[in-house]
């Protein structure tokens, strides 16, 4: 499991390159590596710009003999209000595209977010092999 | 540099506190190590050439130091760093120069390892000397312990300086990459070629916003290829950055073609669901030029 604070732009490039490596090794073909590298950018990008700081967790799980590498990105910060608005296209309470979210959930095999206002945001993202 | 890492690193006399409290040192203790200051004066050089001249099996840090100088450098900052330990008795001027040790290491590529490696031949030896000196075993194993105490909060205090010192470094290295310059480069009257290398994060998004719309002012251009090969990575936040420098440029009168989309970038790019419209691309960097000459010259 590989661990990476999320507070800087910096710190967005880390977990995107970490996780492009594991992905490598893992096996992904190189377009699906992209994929994932821009997913954790978007999640983490998000983190720097909504919550401030959180962090980015990069795992490689296994079910039903498949491999697969889980991204879970977690914040302590403002939170969505309205989440399934904030999963539409082109929705954005900040000056974006709006489509982090629902753009990183095209990317990925399972998506799941958990959040409430004022209680952090709790995204967990798989890619399976 | 040397002044950001000290501008950074700030401590203060509840962090020297504090450092007391978690190792447990009393005045006794910085009593009874100030008094070892003549024993370790007298000893110090021997103890340092025996430290470089131990022969055995292990790989001796100073192969990879192939310079003679940069040796006797470190030696010096090895003597005054166990003299400060008994000189100070950790006081408060000790507190700024223990970073100053940090920072040092740091610099001169002393590895956590090595020094903890030569501090503990330090304590063996000045340990054996007091042993030997004293006439009363209690008290020399109190002194000892005094040392102990002392000595571990030493080399923590430089450790951790080590360690700030290294993140600066890196920060440090990390903001002059984030400064690669953005070149405009002028390819014809009217026409404008900005390559971007690197990361796109949001401060350099910004400097590649202002750059071009400066340029497309001081060169009246009325078209701009901008090529991004050299970038690794676009995810919605880049392509936010892209969509909106090219729609300022616009608005200034310069139509803008964007060049050097590599496959991956493309089926990232669709998949998050940046279309192709917006970003006006025109495939490889010969390509977008022909079309920004078409746009020049219709």
């Amino acid at each position: 499991m590989k661990r990476q604070d999320i507070t800087t732009d910096g710190d967005v490039v880390t977990a995107r390159q970490v996780g492009r490596n594991i992905a490598s090794v893992m096996g992904f073909s190189r377009p699906d590596q992209a994929l994932i590298a821009t997913a954790i950018s978007e999640l983490a990008r998000n983190i720097v710009n909504y919550a401030g700081r959180g962090e980015i967790l990069l795992d490689i799980i296994s079910r039903g003999g498949r491999n697969g590498l889980r991204m879970i990105a977690k914040d302590n910060g403002p939170g969505i209000e309205d989440v399934d608005a904030a999963m539409c296209d082109g929705f954005s309470t900040g000056n974006s595209l709006g489509l982090g979210l629902p753009g990183t959930r095209r990317i990925v095999d399972e998506f799941d977010l958990c959040s409430a206002a004022g209680e952090g945001v709790k995204v967990t993202a798989i890619k399976w092999l | 540099m040397n002044e950001i890492i000290s501008s950074t690193i700030n401590y203060n006399k509840t962090g020297m506190t504090n450092a007391f409290g978690w190792f447990d040192i009393s005045s006794e203790d910085r009593d009874r190590v100030s008094a070892l200051k003549t024993l370790v004066e007298e000893n110090i050089n021997d103890i340092i050439r025996d430290f470089y001249d131990r022969s055995g099996g292990f790989d001796h840090p100073t192969r990879h130091m192939a310079d003679a100088d940069h040796i006797a450098r470190i030696r010096e900052e090895q003597k005054r760093h166990f003299l400060e330990l008994v000189e100070t008795g950790l006081s408060e001027d000790y507190y700024e120069t223990r970073r100053d040790a940090g920072t040092f290491n740091e610099r001169s590529g002393v590895s956590p390892s090595f020094y903890m490696g030569a501090y503990s031949y330090f304590l063996k030896r000045i340990s054996t000397l007091i042993r030997e000196q004293s006439d009363d075993k209690d008290q020399a194993v109190e002194i000892i312990m005094s040392l102990q105490k002392i000595a571990s909060c030493h080399k923590a205090l430089t450790l951790e300086a080590f360690s700030n010192a290294r993140e600066e470094a890196i920060e440090a290295r990390e903001r002059e990459m984030s400064e690669l310059p953005v070149p405009v480069l002028k390819m014809r009257d009217g026409m404008l070629l900005v390559p971007v290398v690197g990361t796109l994060d949001s401060h350099r998004a910004r400097l590649l916003t202002t750059r071009m719309l400066d340029a497309i002012r001081d060169h009246s251009a009325r078209a701009v290829v901008l090529d991004i090969t050299g970038v690794a990575a676009v995810d919605s936040a880049v392509a936010n950055h892209l969509i909106q420098t090219m729609t300022a440029a616009r608005l200034m009168g310069a139509n803008s073609v964007l060049t050097g989309i590599t496959a991956d970038v493309a089926q990232s790019l669709v998949k998050i669901g940046v279309t192709g419209q917006a970003l006006n691309p025109a495939g490889d960097l010969q390509r977008g030029i022909e079309t920004a000459e078409q746009l020049l010259d219709g």
